[in-house]
């Protein structure tokens, strides 16, 4: 395997686990919100937080390019104050991937929390525990196997996020080219594709993908087996009026 | 000061509850108190707001106005804008799901209300709930493992051990099948006097009602139709009817007098008479409630010779109404006379009992208010309940 190969697998991997350090908390607090929610305008909240999952992906990396970078107002305000300046990476693929992941995860997650019998939290704290402590000492821990399966599923997908990594990288990146430093997996994959010299390399790629995919499918299956057994045994049974 | 390190136990307080909450469909108002080691029960159709009471009285379920109170203490009042989250409120909550952890042990889940109740730690200990309960052996258990009788017991242990200020039952045997019920009862009868703390019951079921609570209040639409004592209550045909249908009767309190162990029959004094009943295990002197199904009993003018009717009482009518769907049938009020020990008798108010008759029956036999009667029934239409 060629440096360039392995720069490739590397940055796949800090993106990848970037984006489930910055989307497992936020999607944990949605899903758990979503799966109670019955507020008035919930379902406005679940069409946006879901949303980019529908959307073509090239159109979330659009987005995030008009919104964010330099050229886009909110970007250019932003950079003014903070210095900061929308960049492929780490920022730049690590939203996008963000933005890609997060929605799978909330889908993910939220059977897991509606399924959870919605007077386990009450009971916890008709004993004495604040909301927040109920949450964090039953809600989530009933919903742990889900929250194992969700961050499976979500390292595969930004692992392999491509269409708004594409378009962020062929704007900020003018001159893609083979081995360039900062080449995810699926681009480096590409750029191989498009030299029959390196279709060694792009084989390797997709190899190392796959592997990454079966393990992670294969996570995400045990953690679901795991909390569907779990619910089967527990599950109040008979009659209650 | 030797007093410092142990500060006094909090006594418990009488739990007063006035609430208007909402359902779909439903307005529900009703109010009532549990004195400390009293039980109130909420009896009522499905569907008339119990549980929604319930809950709003825990915190569980939003009110629309109100007071709840501990004693003095308001924990929910609408007009000086208290209105206490459930963790603060510490009223125990068990219904017939048990709602264990399934994540944490048996001792995790008996441990969960008492590691966060308020230091030092006002209620019974771990051991003494443990050992009461029998739950040792299943320590380590998982919820998912446990029979539909420990899951109840493990439920009932964590909700005592949280050290709550009330204890709120909805149902609290409905998950367990009914062969398994009667020594969880017994158990559980035992609570108000154990923790001494107020109790309020819901249940369908009349011979729980009968065997714990003091007092009754009755909900229907939402509304409280009527609250008073047991006896009072329980005795009301009109009320018993409709909570009842057929199994309608009367309850009435006496004391046990003697067991007739040839024949392994009891004998019970009520308002200085005596009815038979099947033998029961309560020892002489122990009050015990009886109840009598109304469609069980006949009306005699005098006392009967040669018949299977152990049971005959001496009484005076009192009333008489329709009842039934359609007023199909009568009900007959009749007071029982009040016999000394030296046989002689005078009537006192007190003690009534109510018999089914057809409007035949009551028209054949003329029955009017103020004619003294007799009432048989057999030993065998006698149900006896230890009463707490």
């Amino acid at each position: 395997m060629s440096t360039w190969e392995l720069d490739a697998i590397w940055l796949s991997g800090q993106i990848a686990l970037l984006t489930l350090l910055i989307s497992t908390p936020p999607a944990l607090v949605l899903a758990s919100v979503m799966a109670k929610a019955r507020w008035h305008g919930h379902w406005l909240l679940n069409t946006v937080v879901l949303l980019p999952m529908a959307l073509p992906p090239a159109v979330v990396g659009f987005a995030l390019l008009m919104g964010l970078s330099d050229d886009g107002k909110l970007g250019h305000w932003i950079g003014n104050l903070t210095g900061w300046t929308l960049s492929f990476f780490p920022s730049g693929a690590v939203l996008a991937a963000s933005l890609v992941t997060m929605p799978l995860m909330v889908r993910v997650l939220r059977p897991a929390f509606e399924a959870i019998d919605p007077m386990m939290a009450p009971l916890a704290q008709t004993l004495g525990a604040s909301p927040w402590s109920a949450w964090w000492s039953i809600t989530l821990p009933l919903a742990a196997p889900a929250v194992l399966s969700a961050m499976a599923l979500g390292l595969a997908a930004a692992w392999g996020e491509t269409g708004a990594t594409l378009v962020l990288a062929s704007a900020l990146q003018p001159s893609p080219r083979i081995g360039h430093p900062e080449h995810s997996v699926p681009l480096a994959l590409m750029q191989a594709l498009r030299s029959p010299d390196n279709l060694g390399a792009a084989t390797r790629l997709a190899l190392v993908s796959v592997g990454v995919a079966f393990v992670a499918v294969l996570l995400s299956e045990a953690g679901r087996r795991h909390w569907q057994g779990r619910w089967a045994a527990i599950r109040p049974r008979g009659p209650h009026p | 000061m030797s007093n410092a390190s142990k500060p006094p136990k909090a006594l418990p307080l009488p739990l007063s509850v006035e609430l208007r909450l909402q359902q779909p469909g439903l307005d529900i108002q009703a109010q009532f108190r549990v004195l400390p080691g009293r039980v109130c029960a909420i009896v009522g159709r499905g569907g008339s707001g119990k549980s929604a009471l319930l809950k709003a009285t825990a915190g569980l379920h939003p009110s629309l106005g109100g007071r709840v109170a501990l004693g003095h203490q308001a924990i929910y009042d609408s007009t000086a804008g208290v209105n206490l989250p459930p963790h603060q409120r510490r009223l125990a909550w068990l219904d017939g799901h048990a709602h264990l952890f399934p994540h944490l042990s048996v001792q995790g889940n008996l441990e969960y209300g008492l590691a966060r109740a308020p230091k030092p730690v006002n209620g019974p200990t771990f051991d003494a709930v443990t050992q009461w309960l029998d739950l040792r052996s299943l320590f380590k258990a998982r919820p998912a493992r446990l029979t539909p009788s420990q899951r109840f017991k493990v439920a009932l242990g964590r909700a005592l051990l949280s050290a709550p200020r009330a204890i709120l039952l909805d149902d609290p045997l409905s998950g367990v099948p009914e062969h398994d019920q009667p020594p969880l009862l017994d158990l559980l009868a035992q609570v108000p006097t154990r923790s001494k703390l107020p109790v309020v019951l819901i249940s369908p079921r009349m011979n729980e009602v009968i065997r714990m609570a003091d007092d009754v209040i009755v909900l229907h639409e939402g509304r409280m139709t009527s609250g008073g004592t047991v006896p009072q209550i329980l005795s009301d045909v009109s009320l018993s009817t409709f909570l009842e249908g057929v199994n309608a009767g009367s309850v009435i309190e006496g004391e046990v007098k003697r067991h007739d162990i040839e024949w392994l029959l009891s004998e019970v004094d009520v308002a200085g008479q005596r009815v038979t009943a099947p033998a029961v295990l309560h020892a002489v002197g122990r009050k015990v409630r009886l109840k009598i199904r109304a469609r069980e009993i006949s009306l005699h003018r005098d006392l009967l010779e040669g018949s299977s009717a152990s049971n005959q009482l001496r009484g005076r009518i009192t009333q008489i109404m329709l009842a039934g769907e359609n007023g199909s049938y009568g009900a007959v009020g009749v007071e029982l006379d009040h016999v000394r020990e030296t046989g002689d008798f005078s009537i006192q108010p007190g003690v009534q009992i109510w018999a089914l008759l057809t409007r035949r029956a009551i028209q054949e036999m003329d029955l009017a208010p103020g004619q003294p009667c007799v009432a048989s029934f057999k030993a065998m239409s006698v149900a006896v309940s230890s009463w707490r």
